[in-house]
């Protein structure tokens, strides 16, 4: 556990560093938020729900999928390899650096929605909306990790940079589908995020079919990261 | 997947299938009596508190080395167990009994149950931990009505567990070095017959090599002859097509085998916006006993540049950071691929002086790689070559110097005396080659013997030609 957290820790560090890394991750949700988010016609409390679970889809995104397709191949992640710590702790390690930036992301857009909006929400509606926003992050956090170990790292960003804008509008995190099919957005995960927010941020009850769905998708996203982290696994360090 | 974890998303599903069927099919009174994020909550800080109270008594169930996938299967694995042993001793077993023998009764009796159940899986101790998380879950129960709060405590309880017997904190360390034949030196690292090919370029063809305390070992080579493969089986980075590795007696692809085994990363690749200090203390953090990071970084000339981001050094910083980072954990071997390479001769002694003043203290051992022969012969007693993936020798430091002085003299193929000096005589491309040690002696007899000296050459022997010729290894 200590060494997970001080892998944590240097990996945050070294991130936050990259002015070409940390603005945008953080600010881009937010700008988005007050650009697009603002001038739609919906409620406070959903349009902020959906951007704060914008905010933490690109962290998934860019952190796992990019971040791992981009570090595989780097010699200081061989070098890491040799240090005495299991793969478990490197891997713990990532989820708590992806934690701390998703955390910052999505507080950001919170505060401003806050802020500039009607928002309102009591104790329990918080706490639910806070749950949706971190367990409908599983799903997308797998994908990023298959993603990662798919990709090649030339290849990871513009896939992701699709994937995220494509899938975060798609499923109306954004707040509007307009332009697109009906019937397309009823089976994407970002949609059914998108529900479990809109639930919790109402004051309804959650639906067994978003929850079921979202558990779905995590387990095919589960079973594509762990593959792809074997063959990367195998072709490298066989 | 593997077997285990396949095992375990099985056992999972079954689970998961029993305990839905209770839900649906039971009927129970109890209904929450608080938010639902409130009970969430309580269950969260029940299972910290819990996992902090009962930490000296944790069992390891099986001491599993962490892949990812074992480690994602056992996590989902505990999160449905859980959720399936909550639905069952809480919400079905608790929840009946309360109407009919009150909250406290029905808290004992479902207790004694769920404990019970785990005293064939995990004996007596096993089933006394069960008997505390058991009313911990169903006090939780009780007070918030809520069975997903009970779930809560105790899967989270359940992660903390996993988190904390995979990332090995209570993995018992062995002692570090096992065999001891005779009156030789322990054994710290070694290959047996490893053969490695990348597709059909063989890179190790059955190499043998044995390091013991207290060795500082130099393996030469040419680019391509075998020794970055010949490390990377050696520290765990590449498992062998064929034969053995063992580091410190185990495998060294598991990390428990690592804790004492110091390494220089290859091409001196370092996250560009961390600092030199920064990433010393993030390797030293890897180490049970570690050197002081200060008098690490005045070792190696880098106090001046401690604050400065590895992006921007020069290439004997870096150089020197690299090696700086072999020795930061204190470790009993130290693995350094051409730890002077593109340093100037006044870092190179600092970096020599270095490496001896750690090997000649306590039971260390080194092994190092160069392509410079005067860096082999200060720092090393014993010398390793490599050529095409095979040990061509493996000798004392005098005996290769002895070797080394070796010149070629290509002639025209004829007829000649015996002449003094000659270590072998051969034909190659169709001219008579000569390895000698003493190339003017040699050339005297020949112009005595009037010999034709018509297309005479004489050329430098490399290390791998000497041993090439000495041996008559390869052809």
């Amino acid at each position: 556990m200590r060494l997970a957290w001080v892998h944590a820790r240097i990996a945050t560090l070294e991130l936050l560093r990259y002015r070409s890394f940390s603005p945008p991750t953080l600010l881009f949700p937010t700008a988005a938020y007050l650009v697009i988010g603002r001038r739609i016609h919906a409620p406070a409390n959903v349009l902020m729900s959906y951007y704060a679970a914008f905010a933490v889809l690109g962290v998934a995104f860019y952190q796992f999928g990019v971040g791992i397709a981009a570090e595989r191949v780097l010699p200081w992640t061989t070098f890491v390899r040799v240090l005495p710590v299991s793969a478990a702790a490197r891997f713990g390690a990532r989820i708590m650096s992806a934690l701390a930036f998703a955390l910052a992301s999505a507080t950001l857009v919170v505060v401003v929605a806050v802020v500039t909006a009607p928002v309102h929400l009591d104790a329990g509606d918080w706490g639910r909306f806070a749950l949706a926003v971190a367990a409908g992050s599983v799903p997308f956090a797998l994908f990023g990790i298959a993603l990662g170990y798919w990709l090649s790292p030339k290849g990871a960003l513009p896939v992701a940079n699709l994937l995220f804008i494509g899938l975060a509008y798609a499923g109306g995190l954004l707040g509007t589908t307009a332009g697109l099919p009906g019937g397309l957005s009823e089976w994407l995960p970002t949609r059914l995020w998108g529900d479990l927010l809109g639930a919790a941020v109402e004051g309804r009850a959650w639906r067994l079919h978003d929850v079921a769905g979202l558990v779905l998708y995590a387990g095919a996203f589960a079973a594509a990261a762990s593959f792809g982290y074997r063959r990367d696994e195998g072709e490298r360090f066989r | 997947m593997s077997t285990r974890s396949r095992r375990l998303w099985t056992v999972a599903a079954v689970h998961a299938l029993v305990a839905l069927g209770l839900l649906v099919f039971a009927h129970v009174s109890i209904r929450p009596r608080v938010p639902l994020a409130f009970g969430l909550t309580i269950g969260v800080v029940a299972s910290a508190g819990l996992f902090t109270a009962l930490a000296r008594s944790h069992v390891p169930l099986r001491n599993v080395r962490g892949s990812a996938s074992t480690v994602i299967a056992r996590g989902g694995f505990f999160a449905v167990r859980s959720a399936s042993e909550e639905v069952l001793w809480r919400w079905f077993v608790l929840g009946s009994l309360v109407p009919a023998v009150g909250a406290g009764g029905a808290l004992v009796v479902s207790t004694a149950g769920f404990a019970a159940a785990h005293i064939r899986a995990q004996g007596r101790r096993g089933a006394a931990v069960h008997l505390v998380t058991g009313s911990v879950f169903g006090a939780v129960f009780l007070s918030t009505g809520s069975l997903l709060a009970a779930i809560s405590a105790h899967a989270s309880y359940n992660l903390l567990v996993v988190l904390a017997v995979e990332s090995g904190a209570s993995a018992a360390p062995r002692p570090a070095l096992t065999t001891a034949v005779g009156r030789d030196p322990p054994n710290v690292a070694t290959l047996r017959g490893v053969s490695k090919s990348f597709g059909a370029t063989p890179a190790l063809r059955g190499v043998d090599l044995e390091l013991r305390e207290r060795e500082v070992v130099a393996l030469l080579g040419a680019n391509g002859a075998g020794k970055t493969t010949a490390i990377s089986v050696l520290i765990g980075l590449r498992r062998p097509d064929s034969g053995t590795a063992r580091l410190f007696g185990r495998d060294p692809r598991a990390p428990v085998s690592r804790r004492a085994l110091g390494v220089t990363p290859q091409e001196l690749g370092f996250p560009p916006t961390l600092t030199v200090e920064e990433i010393v203390r993030f390797v030293q953090a890897h180490y049970e006993r570690p050197r002081e990071v200060n008098e690490t970084l005045e070792r190696f000339s880098l106090v001046d540049v401690r604050r400065r981001q590895a992006g921007g050094l020069s290439g004997g910083q870096r150089r020197r950071l690299a090696v700086a980072l072999a020795f930061v954990g204190n470790p009993s071997l130290a693995v350094l691929d051409e730890p002077t390479t593109g340093l100037d001769v006044e870092s190179r002694r600092a970096v020599w002086a270095a490496i001896a003043e750690f090997a000649s203290a306590g039971r260390r051992t080194v092994l190092l790689t160069t392509h410079n022969l005067e860096e082999a012969d200060a720092l090393a007693r014993r010398i390793v070559v490599l050529s095409e993936g095979s040990v061509i020798a493996d000798a004392t430091s005098n005996e290769i110097k002895a070797h080394v002085g070796l010149r070629r003299i290509r002639l025209r193929p004829q007829r000649l005396p015996t002449l003094p000096g000659v270590m072998r005589a051969s034909e190659e491309d169709g001219r008579l080659v000569l390895y000698v040690d003493d190339t003017g002696a040699v050339v005297r007899e020949l112009v005595r013997t009037g010999a034709d000296l018509e297309q005479l050459e004489v050329l430098p022997v490399s290390l791998e030609e000497a041993y090439v010729a000495l041996t008559g290894a390869a052809g």
